[in-house]
């Protein structure tokens, strides 16, 4: 297993933001948490990450505990873990150039300098779909499907084992959208990361995932792998969030699921 | 019957962008009219130019002529608020977050109608039980209510002016799926009690599809193809629509590459602006910017021959 | 203005910029607005006078402080362009020579100020915790102490002279600098991109140097220039009460302050200094308002 969550509580103040959480992803899969806001999600991809410390239970990567590890060893299995955000612009330091953005995860790995480095960001960013007049731009010279590439090029510099994309393209626009979701389903077959998707886009997880945990209130409450998920959802919450997904017309308004939990 | 919106031949500049650059459009009284395209079409400087509330330096042309008033020559202010409201996407920022929601309801009703303050929230707290929330909530901040819970808020103050006109401009964007569902359903409830037009400005097609009658697809500020909802978006003629449909993940199709729309938006001065990306793209397309014949804007119409 | 104030930055409202970096829209956008262009034009002229002062004073020996009894309290003439003092000094000559220590002595202490204060707000700012509570107490405790009270001790203790004066000044100052970067720090931690930094596993250190104090480069410069205005006022203050420079050192305020006795009868001993000091200051703060114009991200890459 590329990760293995196991009883995961993280409480802020009195609040239960996760409950105890269970969950494993395999390499080369894709498992997405579906949810909403306040369900716990991002607190979740929080613990995953190593940005916070879980209250109780367990995160391993590779079978290494991040809560047992001294800081030093922790930052070294962080790069292991990488994260693709929601919003591009704000997930890219507008300070520096597309090339120094690559180069410094780039370098964190391969340990190359100067040309050599500079190669070695150039082929990623051509795999992504961006060519070198891009390495001295800066992100707001860039649109904001370019500017996730640049975060993917990013993340993925340091070949990590499991990428979290927390919401990818839900800031893009449709076409754009497309064209990331492709991306991201080729990056995953020549020996890609694992995927972590967080979502609340029913369809995009249709599209991308293998696997489903859907989250409520800081709980998984159903997991399923995804065709049977969105053939037979077995959990209430599971069934009304499927309803809510729009695009069947008129009369899909018309029944009566709207009822509060 | 005539039309309660008639937007006529509308040009947005802004210094030397023209961001919108001719766009015609109409809402019957009662219809639900979606406004659909993606970011930089010109779908919100549309809703703006309705309001008259374009930004400073925009400069508009053409006409704007709701319920027999003309917006972009007369006083807008008259229009505003009393025949055409607006509700916008982040519900968050639009309340004053140091006044009660029932303080705000009270400012507004007052201004408008001149009443009491005991009529005041005796209005609100009715104008709240027609969006669903309990009367306890005007006496809430903004920052204790839920996004959902401030867009219903959002859409009983639209509604407190009895307004002809209702602008949605991205109202669901902000929300989960399961309120954006429900504030869907509100709207379509309140529109079919009160019986006021809503132009829906949205990127989301999917949406457009459950609540419009009719639709405008908007490409980099035109239109690119307009007819009923379910025509437009279950069999598009436009290449623009066809592409923007086919690029949908859906949860009903298998998975599979999606379609996606090569190049970026261009605003060609000459020639249809979606030329340089669709793949039935020939040399009078580059030549000549195709007129709306039959409401598609698109020389080869249904594809090329 | 009471003079306590006198010893406090002017506030100038700040946000993290997370924007590009400033390039030739800021400097644009500055040389288009006429007040920054009058304080970029009085900034420059001070730095003229620093640099140049000492060769083109009329009277350089008078300028260093040497007595000329013979021609004491003359009216401003065509010899001495802004008249002379009551020990016989040429004006022009003593604001010309005093146009260096004023800079030097302003640019030093807001420097050393940012130098101490900016790691230390970034450290609070960023690490958080205990660590910050201690930074920040710290810096109250200075804040707390009235500055002029505190300029008294230090210059007590080690004298008074323009260059205690200065210290007395950097402890006084610095503590603004921390809030002010622990503040854009705070909020720029929770950023997605500075997150991001952390999941790369980079140590804290390169974090803070190479994504979050780079987006607080545009308010550090702007507070600094508008403080490199105040410092100039309130170090001439000191003077002024007689705990910074001492005579015979050509310095503003203590010429203000030599000559107020007089002010009745031979204006020009306190007004023409006095002028120099109001023109430096109302550079410095025309220059700061309008880079902070310029700096906003809300301008930048439009």
């Amino acid at each position: 297993m590329i990760l293995s969550v196991t009883g995961l509580v993280k409480t802020f103040g009195s609040v239960r933001a996760v409950d105890g959480v269970d969950l494993s992803v395999a390499a080369g899969e894709t498992y997405a948490v579906v949810g909403e806001s306040g369900s716990g999600k991002t607190t979740l991809a929080r613990c995953v990450l190593g940005l916070i410390r879980p209250t109780s239970g367990s995160v391993l990567v590779e079978g290494d505990d991040t809560a047992t590890m001294r800081p030093g060893d922790l930052r070294l299995l962080r790069r292991r873990v990488q994260i693709v955000f929601q919003n591009p612009h704000a997930s890219l330091n507008p300070r520096m150039t597309v090339e120094r953005l690559v180069a410094e995860p780039m370098r964190l790995r391969t340990g190359s300098k100067g040309a050599a480095l500079r190669d070695e960001v150039v082929a990623d960013l051509d795999r992504l779909g961006l060519g070198p007049a891009h390495l001295s731009r800066y992100p707001h010279e860039l649109s904001g499907g370019q500017l996730q590439r640049v975060a993917l090029a990013r993340a993925l510099a340091l070949r990590p084992r499991l990428l979290v994309l927390d919401e990818p393209t839900s800031a893009l626009d449709v076409s754009v959208q497309a064209q990331i979701l492709n991306l991201l389903a080729d990056l995953r077959t020549h020996d890609g990361p694992a995927y972590l998707l967080i979502s609340h886009d029913l369809a995009v997880v249709r599209h991308l995932a293998d696997r489903v945990g859907v989250m409520y209130r800081g709980r998984l409450v159903e997991e399923a792998p995804a065709d049977r998920l969105f053939a037979e959802p077995a959990h209430d919450y599971t069934r009304r969030l499927l309803d809510s997904v729009p695009g069947r017309g008129r009369e899909s308004m018309e029944t009566a699921h709207g009822v509060e939990p | 019957m005539s039309d309660l919106l008639s937007v006529e031949d509308l040009e947005v500049s802004i210094g030397a962008v023209r961001p919108v650059r001719g766009v015609s459009l109409r809402v019957a009284p009662g219809e639900i009219v979606g406004v659909v395209g993606e970011t930089g079409c010109g779908k919100t400087l549309t809703g703006l130019a309705v309001l008259g509330l374009l930004p400073p330096g925009a400069r508009a042309s053409g006409r704007v002529v709701l319920g027999g008033d003309d917006v972009l020559g007369g006083d807008p202010r008259a229009v505003r608020g009393r025949k055409v409201t607006m509700v916008f996407q982040n519900p968050g920022t639009a309340f004053d977050p140091v006044t009660t929601i029932g303080g705000q309801f009270a400012r507004v009703l007052r201004a408008h109608t001149g009443c009491s303050r005991r009529a005041a929230r005796a209005r609100a707290a009715e104008l709240l039980t027609a969006v669903e929330l309990p009367e306890r909530v005007l006496d809430n901040y903004p920052h204790q209510l839920s996004g959902g819970m401030l867009q219903r808020c959002m859409i009983a103050l639209a509604l407190s002016c009895e307004p002809s006109l209702v602008i949605a401009d991205e109202a669901t964007t902000a929300l989960d799926v399961t309120v954006a569902r429900q504030i869907l359903r509100l709207l379509l409830r309140l529109q079919r009690e009160h019986g006021f037009g809503v132009m829906f400005v949205t990127h989301n097609l999917a949406e457009a599809r459950d609540i419009c009658d009719r639709v405008y697809v908007l490409y980099a500020g035109r239109v690119a193809e307009e007819g009923m909802a379910h025509a437009v978006l279950d069999r598009p003629r436009h290449p623009y629509t066809r592409a923007l449909l086919a690029a949908l993940p859906r949860l009903d199709a298998p998975r599979g590459r999606l379609a996606s729309i090569p190049g970026s938006v261009s605003h060609a001065e000459v020639g249809c602006s979606f030329a340089e990306r669709c793949p039935d793209a020939k040399d009078v397309c580059r030549a000549e910017t195709p007129p709306a014949h039959d409401g598609v804007a698109c020389h080869f119409p249904g594809g090329a021959p | 203005m009471s003079l306590t104030s006198l010893f406090k930055p002017k506030a100038v409202a700040l946000a993290p910029t997370a924007a590009a970096p400033p390039g030739r829209g800021a400097l644009r956008a500055l040389l288009r607005d006429g007040p920054a262009v009058l304080g970029l034009v009085l900034v420059g002229l001070l730095v003229l006078m620093a640099a140049l002062g000492p060769l083109i004073a009329p009277f350089p020996d008078q300028g260093a402080g040497a007595a000329n009894v013979a021609d004491r309290n003359l009216a401003p003439s065509l010899t001495h362009l802004l008249g002379t003092d009551a020990m016989g000094r040429d004006i022009l000559s003593r604001i010309l020579y005093g146009a260096r220590p004023a800079l030097l002595v302003s640019v030093g202490v807001v420097g050393l100020a940012v130098l101490v204060g900016v790691p230390l707000g970034l450290v609070a700012g960023f690490r958080g915790g205990r660590l910050d509570e201690a930074i920040m107490r710290v810096s109250d405790m200075f804040l707390a102490f009235p500055p002029l009270l505190l300029a008294m001790v230090i210059v007590s203790l080690l004298g008074p002279s323009l260059w205690n004066a200065a210290i007395a000044l950097v402890v006084s100052w610095w503590p603004w600098y921390a809030r002010l970067v622990r503040g854009l720090a705070v909020s720029l931690r929770e950023r997605p991109f500075v997150e991001g930094a952390r999941t790369l596993g980079l140590r804290d250190v390169t974090i803070m140097r190479r994504h979050i104090l780079p987006n607080c480069s545009s308010p550090i410069l702007v507070q600094a220039t508008t403080d490199i205005g105040t410092v100039l006022l309130a170090a001439g203050s000191l003077a002024f009460i007689g705990l910074g420079a001492q005579p015979p050192t050509p310095d503003w305020g203590l010429m203000v302050a030599e000559g107020r006795t007089y002010v009745f009868s031979q204006w020009w001993m306190s007004a023409f200094p006095g002028a120099a000091i109001f023109l430096a200051v109302l550079g410095f703060n025309l220059l700061g308002d309008g880079l902070r114009d310029a700096l906003d991200p809300r301008e930048v890459g439009r």
